[in-house]
């Protein structure tokens, strides 16, 4: 059910956007705009489908643990 | 250009001003008051000094890289290669302050005000008019926060006044008692949250129409929104004490809600919920605007506007799938999003201006030599 409401949303956004960009001949437009769009859709099929991501902001924490474990020690 | 539209200086300080009360309103109180107890108002003044030294620092950048975005600065400075990597790692910076506000009003609104709506439903409502927003361009959100600042104004003057009849100052004592550094580690959290999270006006500063004046709007946009949120912390301490303060997932609502004026003058709490959903406004359409409109600036399209349906998309997918739940959010927030906000907000356009000095001096050098 909400799979196909993603669907009509990601087709409604196409209908408006892309007969403009075609008329307007923006090429390059058009492929970000691609892009961008199935990376959308991708994102909201993962989290209708309930897929769940044990960790995402873990990149953050590997990148900034040290930074931050130094000013703890330092401010405790 | 991508944008023909012009903000004068005053409407410059009044984004700036919405944007720095923004989400810190919402998540500051409880954050702060975690490490500095009852000293938080001490670090809401250190952290005001260091947020408008680094405000004076980004009006530097506007006069060293004029007309310029921070997008076409790096890429002006770094060239094509290492121009475009730092400039991606920017706008997933901007992608991410968004994502991360759209996720506190989600979480907001359904814990609060309307439990049992499906978080999407409101998210939806609230990026519709935030893509219609930037749509329409930074002239017409500059006149919106123009009729937005009155109203924000008069309500919070109305809920502080309310409430000064429950303030006790013993709640406030002893000061300092542990010595400093709680309250430096308390003023990291209120210097990265409220004020370091501006630096997205380095993509707006080349449309303000009085290049000249733009140190001291943005220097007094800093300072008003910094006044309001010392008197939210100083409230939410006098009102409720430190240890209420930080156990509250949302202190100042808390507080709103014990208002009662002789009996009849209660249940004010929509007010402070509209005064948040004013401000978040701003901070997210400012920051999806900079994200869409710096993307178009990197790959040199003809038009933003295009990409603001499906970054919407993007943002409130990502929204509720970035953290599982409220504590893992509130965890990584309170230990790590502060660097990751200094990353951007501190260290990124210190290196740009000082390339970009160096660069001048090396010229001038040259010039006078021949």
């Amino acid at each position: 059910m909400s799979i196909v409401a993603i669907l009509i949303i990601v087709a409604v956004i196409i209908a408006i956007e892309v007969p403009l960009m075609l008329r307007k001949k923006l090429i390059k437009e058009l492929w970000v705009f691609s892009f961008l769009l199935l990376l959308g859709t991708f994102f909201s099929l993962i989290y209708v489908m309930n897929i769940t991501i044990s960790d995402p902001l873990a990149w953050m924490v590997f990148i900034y643990k040290p930074v931050a474990d130094m000013v703890n020690a330092w401010l405790s | 250009m991508l944008e023909k539209g012009k903000i004068s200086t005053r409407q410059l300080a009044i984004l700036v001003m919405l944007l720095t009360i923004g989400d810190s309103i919402l998540i500051i109180p409880s954050s702060t008051t975690h490490y500095a107890r009852q000293n938080a108002w001490i670090s809401t003044l250190i952290g005001m000094i260091a947020g408008l030294l680094a405000v004076y620092m980004y009006s530097k950048f506007a006069k060293s890289y004029p007309k310029l975005t921070l997008i076409q600065a790096i890429q002006k400075t770094f060239g094509k290669w290492i121009g475009t990597i730092i400039s991606l790692t920017v706008l997933m910076y901007f992608l991410m302050v968004a994502v991360g506000s759209m996720r506190e009003i989600g979480d907001f609104v359904t814990s609060e005000m309307l439990p049992g709506t499906p978080i999407p439903a409101t998210l939806i409502l609230f990026i519709l008019i935030v893509i219609m927003a930037s749509r329409l361009g930074i002239e017409v959100i500059g006149r919106a926060s123009e009729i937005f600042i009155p109203m924000f104004i008069v309500l919070f003057l109305i809920q502080t006044s309310a409430i000064i009849p429950q303030m006790e100052m013993v709640r406030m004592l002893p000061i300092l008692e542990d010595g400093i550094k709680p309250v430096l580690r308390g003023a990291i959290s209120i210097t990265t949250y409220t004020f370091l999270e501006t630096v997205v006006f380095l993509m707006i500063l080349p449309y303000v129409n009085q290049q000249k004046k733009i140190t001291k709007s943005f220097l007094l946009g800093t300072l008003l929104g910094g006044i309001v949120i010392f008197i939210t912390l100083i409230v939410s301490i006098l009102v409720l004490g430190p240890d209420l303060t930080t156990r509250d997932v949302y202190p100042s609502y808390n507080i709103a809600r014990r208002i009662s004026v002789g009996g009849f003058f209660e249940r004010v709490e929509a007010m402070i919920a509209l005064q948040w959903m004013l401000t978040l406004f701003i901070k997210v359409t400012l920051y999806f605007y900079a994200f869409i409109l710096g993307l178009s600036q990197l790959l040199n399209l003809k038009e933003y506007r295009v990409l603001s349906l499906p970054t919407g998309i993007i943002l409130v997918a990502l929204a509720p799938l970035i953290a599982p739940n409220f504590t893992y959010y509130n965890a990584i927030f309170d230990n790590y999003w502060v660097y990751y906000v200094i990353t951007f907000g501190i260290f990124l356009p210190l290196v740009l201006l000082s390339v970009g000095m160096f660069r001048r001096a090396l010229s001038k050098d040259l010039t006078s030599r021949n």
